[in-house]
């Protein structure tokens, strides 16, 4: 738990937009429109993939 | 779901936008210093709520039953929309720095902050916007009719999102780049004052 949220602390603002793209997907089954949420796959998701990547790519060129 | 419910989920919603706005700013202030975390979080604040009072004296749509309004006469946009919208500018800026890297153009950097902004908004609006939750309307008696529509959602705002964002993270990279000190501020708001004119012809398109 505690390396779990060093993680979510380390990206957070990362945390935050997935946090707004599956807040989105409960309001939108709550609103009784399910198919909204799959939206988010393709306007929020490759931002963050694009993320991981740049982080992996970051933490590769760093390595000796 | 019944009134009471719907009732709940608007309460708890406006409530979630405080709550992630102070963790947003309390993780800024702590990493990056009390002075760009002002900047940011004052200048998306102002602009956002400045932006939204226009376009709801306007007609443009309208913010019914929320529990804090600001300015709290004329309670016409609420409190949180600004805040969660003065939230989402540095955490947008700093995925894009990832991203694409802190030294990257800055116009790259705005786009691509546009975009990731829209790309939120595109997934809450048409959720929250209209029936049932009514969060916001885009619709009603003494509204401005919308040409052009995505999702229910009139494409003006998406178009509005993108600019405008993208003008604020520019904004914000250049005076930090460029000023120091006060001058930052005055700075701030000559922008401010230039983007609440672009958005006031924006809005006056026939959308």
């Amino acid at each position: 738990m505690k390396r779990f949220l060093a993680r979510i602390d380390e990206h957070f603002e990362c945390a935050f937009l997935a946090h707004c793209w599956l807040s989105g997907e409960v309001l939108a089954i709550l609103a009784g429109r399910p198919a909204l949420g799959a939206i988010g796959a393709i306007t929020v998701l490759p931002v963050l993939v694009a993320y991981a990547v740049s982080v992996r790519r970051g933490a590769r060129a760093q390595q000796p | 779901m019944d009134a009471v419910e719907l009732a709940w989920i608007r309460r708890l919603y406006e409530i979630g936008l405080f709550v992630l706005f102070l963790v947003v700013v309390a993780r800024s202030w702590k990493r990056r210093g009390a002075g760009v975390t002002s900047r940011e979080i004052v200048f998306g604040f102002l602009l956002s709520q400045s932006v939204e009072l226009l376009a709801v004296g306007f007609g443009r749509y309208r913010y019914p039953d929320w529990l804090l309004y600001f300015p709290p006469w004329p309670a016409w946009v609420p409190l949180g929309i600004g805040l969660a919208w003065a939230a989402i500018v540095p955490c947008v800026m700093r995925v894009s720095e990832t991203i694409l890297g802190r030294d990257a153009p800055p116009w790259r950097l705005a786009l691509l902050d546009g975009l990731t902004a829209v790309g939120i908004d595109l997934v809450l609006d048409p959720a929250v916007s209209g029936e049932p939750l009514r969060m916001w309307l885009w619709r009603g008696e003494g509204m401005v009719p919308y040409r052009f529509w995505l999702l229910d959602v009139p494409v003006f705002n998406f178009v509005g999102w993108v600019a405008l964002v993208g003008a604020c993270t520019w904004q914000l990279r250049w005076t930090e780049r460029s000023k120091v000190g006060a001058e930052r501020w005055k700075w701030l708001g000559v922008f401010l004052a230039a983007d609440l004119a672009i958005a006031l012809a924006i809005m006056m398109l026939p959308w």
